[in-house]
């Protein structure tokens, strides 16, 4: 396995939890604006106001100067590609040919990035993911002007921009489609943002049919498109059901409060319950500790302590804390051996404890070994003994417990914790990574021998600040070429 | 106070129930009625044993102590044998039809009947698998849990880098890390609408909001169902004890049958590959190799005599690693963090339990059911510290052999940025 595909792999899985993330924000949303009273009433321009704030802060400014310059660039090759150039635009209204031609770089940019390889893939199908939205949004407000864009001179244009616009719905759709099914809800509701888009493009289907067959076959989002058409404008629905097909009307004042009450009720019934079932696992329960010595007394002899499953955390554990010390002991005769003159008693004192330490680390080990080797004696087909984080093997093993609860007080409490978590694992994984990367590059720098032959200079200076900087700064290597 | 017979089997019958329902509500299909486990324990028959192997098997699936990819190719009565054979070796049991049925296919000369599997279940619930179905089914139902971030690749033994490809490499780590900043801001704003979630449901508005939805529904019949598996496990618990005096009764059962010879070893010394290939040990026996040697004739004394006190230790059958020696719990570790937790809002002020601020928790308390926001957080600030320490005495150990090996060839000079 090559260390470049760890590393994509890596990569890989991050976008995995960023399409995670974004699911329970959408849904988190979703609650929210059922929950929480909805100061107006006019659904479409809260919609597209909704889309535009959540587009907006989805997006950082840095990245939405990324996208600009990526829509520059691509508006500059489609002119290049359609032949039309910017004399053309100016035979249009001043606002909607620029959003018109926003919307197909948007577009053009989703498409691409369905067919392009892997590096630009992964920058433009995040675009993609995050431009679902955009076309929402301008199209919306071109929908004033849907009367011009279909009389636009340039049909070229306009066949274009219909493929790409219905493209992009297609990429959105893939996207949204890998999904597991149980958030088939939001899915449907994520094409709540695209719901004016869908207005459009079905617009669009009534007057060109050769192109139905590209889109939107049999699909949520085209079961959403046949049910927002019949409805009527002002009170488009923020999502509906798929399911029934029946259109969604604005539910009665009584039974939607009811829902929200339900809701909070249960919630808080939740609450109650959780605090109780917490309440539970404190108390001890002897009838259960009875039965398992009970039944201990029926193993044999040289049966070990505990399982196997404490065992393999053990084993971790004491791994990683051995690396640690080896990594301390190299790293303090490295410092010593460089300033010779700072090397003093103290060293001497850490050093023995040091000693010590490993020791009784060897000692220890040796025991948790005999343990993993009486365990592996025993062990059937498919058991694994393969040493392994504790998850949820405590220190006293016995009882996995429940999820515990985190009480705060104030949104900042929560914000910090989570931000602690996610850097936290990223930590993790930049270490892990980075040890690998020495456990592969160490025998090819071992094998640098001084002697004839110059190594490449570029290789090392890469391998420097590869392994010494984390890649953030780059050394100057210098011939010397002067004779001694 | 004696209860008459018919009184006692009532009650147990009740509280079989609350435990076939509490399995019913965790999400399993395979669960038997009441009667069955009656059955069970005086030795049913086939139908009996195939229930409770279903029974079994779907708990050590859904419970992920077994990975369901290595039993994929068997079918039938032998996979569900093996699948559960190894689930329970897992959780540290041990019967003589689990490790010693190699050759037969119905069991150890007749012995083996469905009260052994009962009490394999009985062992399964003591050791918390109750609790872990119950996790796993709060993790798929509810939607405002605080949810593990598995980032982390796998990685195998041998890995190669040509060194051309060292500029793709750095291309793909930057990549790496702006993904992970992408992850920070996103997570930023999930917390932040989890918060309004959470202050939403604390909240007792009047006024009503003009729309319903299909999510709110769906969100509804969730937590109606997390709510109804809560009942019943706090049911269960209520009841528990008396399960277990029935289940100490069975135990009674299954040993007042002659007992078959125990074995006092393993039965054969193969050591059979586990699904992950033999890499196991090799790490930590690599590690225990490169550890710092002390002065030879010091250690090797203190070593010999607290070897000779171990191997007499071990000669007693089970040396106890449960607790570190103390050098060696004071040696810094990453605390075990807990992968999945719930937030709770309070709004009123908190009771003090006693939490002096100036105890900083270097691990995660024993048994901690609820936690104040402030130490979750004390607990990672301290975990990054020590993962930031590690990594960087890493590099500055890496820039140090790299310069002494770029010192010693001759033409070229270093100069670090």
């Amino acid at each position: 396995m090559s260390l470049l595909s760890v590393v994509e792999q890596a990569i890989k899985s991050c976008k995995a939890e960023q399409a995670r993330i974004k699911d329970s924000i959408q849904l988190y949303r979703e609650i929210l604006h059922t929950v929480t009273p909805q100061p107006n009433t006019d659904c479409v321009e809260s919609d597209s106001a909704d889309d535009a704030t959540a587009a907006d802060t989805d997006v950082s400014p840095g990245e939405k100067e990324d996208i600009e310059l990526l829509e520059q660039a691509l508006e500059k090759a489609l002119w290049v590609r359609t032949g039309t150039g910017p004399s053309k635009k100016g035979s249009n209204k001043q606002c909607a040919p620029r959003k018109e031609t926003k919307e197909g770089m948007q577009a053009f940019a989703a498409s691409k990035g369905n067919q392009t390889t892997t590096r630009s893939t992964s920058k433009s199908a995040s675009l993609a993911r995050k431009e679902q939205k955009r076309p929402g949004t301008s199209v919306s407000s071109t929908l004033g002007s849907k009367a011009s864009a279909s009389h636009n001179p340039g049909h070229h244009k306009t066949s274009i921009h219909r493929n790409m616009i219905q493209n992009c719905l297609v990429s959105s759709a893939g996207i949204v489609h890998h999904q597991p099914a149980r958030k088939s809800q939001q899915a449907v509701s994520a094409s709540g943002c695209v719901d004016p888009g869908q207005l459009h493009t079905s617009a669009f289907h009534s007057k060109n049919k050769t192109n139905r067959g590209n889109v939107l076959s049999g699909n949520d989002l085209g079961r959403a498109a046949a049910i927002s058409m019949p409805s009527s404008n002002n009170t488009a629905p923020v999502s509906h059901t798929a399911e029934s097909g029946a259109p969604c009307l604005p539910q009665q004042n009584g039974t939607a409060s009811d829902q929200t009450a339900q809701w909070r009720s249960l919630r808080r019934k939740q609450n109650r319950l959780w605090d109780k079932v917490a309440a539970s696992q404190r108390k001890p329960v002897p009838g259960r500790s009875h039965f398992m010595e009970r039944i201990r007394a029926t193993f044999p002899k040289d049966w070990p302590c505990g399982s196997p499953d404490q065992t393999r955390a053990l084993v971790d554990r004491l791994t990683h804390q051995g690396y640690d010390l080896i990594q301390h002991c190299q790293t303090q005769e490295l410092v010593a051996k460089q300033t010779p003159e700072t090397a003093t008693e103290p060293g001497g004192k850490t050093l023995e404890r040091w000693q010590m330490t490993a020791a009784e680390l060897q000692n220890f080990a040796g025991q948790v070994k005999q343990e993993w080797e009486a365990w592996d004696r025993w062990r059937p087909e498919g058991g694994c003994l393969c040493p392994t984080r504790a998850n949820s093997v405590w220190s006293n093993g016995m009882v996995a417990p429940l999820p515990p609860t985190v009480t705060y007080t104030t949104e900042a409490e929560l914000r910090e914790l989570e931000k602690l978590r996610m850097r936290v694992a990223l930590l993790q994984q930049k270490m892990h990574l980075e040890q690998a990367l020495l456990d592969t590059l160490s025998p090819q720098l071992s094998s640098i021998v001084p002697g004839p032959g110059c190594p490449d200079v570029s290789v090392l200076r890469d391998v420097y600040s590869l392994l010494g900087e984390g890649g953030q700064r780059f050394p100057a290597i210098v011939l010397d070429s002067e004779p001694d | 106070m004696r209860r008459s017979k018919a009184a006692v089997s009532v009650e147990v019958r009740q509280v079989i129930g609350a435990l076939c329902r509490l399995l019913a509500a965790t999400g399993l299909h395979a669960v038997p009625a009441p009667e069955t486990f009656r059955r069970a324990k005086f030795g049913g028959g086939l139908e009996v044993e195939d229930q409770f192997w279903q029974l079994l098997t779907s708990i050590l699936q859904s419970t992920g102590i077994v990975p369901c990819e290595a039993f994929n190719q068997l079918e039938g009565v032998s996979k569900h044998r093996k699948l559960v054979a190894a689930g329970l070796w897992q959780t540290g049991y041990h019967a003589d039809w689990v490790s010693g049925g190699e050759g037969g296919e119905g069991g150890q000369g007749g012995r083996f009947s469905s009260r052994d599997l009962l009490l394999a279940l009985g062992w399964l619930l003591a050791t918390g698998t109750l609790e872990k179905l119950l996790t796993h089914r709060v993790q798929q139902m509810d939607n405002i849990l605080l949810t593990p971030i598995p980032v982390n690749p796998q990685l195998s033994s041998e890995l190669q880098l040509h060194s051309a490809s060292l500029r793709k490499l750095q291309w793909l780590i930057g990549s790496l890390k702006y993904q992970g900043q992408i992850l920070l801001s996103m997570q930023e704003e999930r917390t932040r609408l989890l918060h309004a979630v959470l202050f939403a449901i604390l909240q007792t508005s009047v006024s009503s909001p003009d729309q319903s939805s299909t999510v709110l529904r769906e969100e509804c019949v969730c937590v109606q169902q997390l709510c109804d598996l809560l009942e019943a496990y706090l049911n269960w618990k209520q009841v528990e004890n008396v399960f277990w005096t029935w289940m100490d009764s069975v135990v009674d059962c299954h040993l007042t049958d002659p007992v078959v010879e125990k074995p006092t070893h393993a039965p054969n010394g193969i050591t059979r590959v586990c699904h992950h290939g033999n890499r196991g040990l090799e790490k930590f026996e690599d590690m225990i190799l490169r550890l710092p040697r002390g002065q030879k004739g010091q250690r090797r004394g203190r070593g010999d005599a607290e070897d000779r006190g171990e191997r007499g230790e071990r000669l007693q059958g089970g040396s106890d690693t449960s607790s570190l020696p103390p050098l060696l719990s004071s040696l810094p570790s990453l605390p075990t963090l807990p992968q999945v937790y719930r937030a709770k809002l309070q709004t009123e002020k908190p009771i003090k339990r006693g939490f002096r601020p100036a105890e900083v928790p270097h691990s995660w308390p024993e048994t901690p059911d609820e936690l104040p926001s402030s130490q979750a957080t004390q607990l990672l600030l301290h975990a990054e510290a020590l993962l930031l320490e590690r990594r960087d005495r890493q590099r500055l150990a890496n820039r140090i052999q790299l310069q002494e090996m770029v010192g010693k060839l001759d033409e070229l000079v270093l100069i670090p940025p």
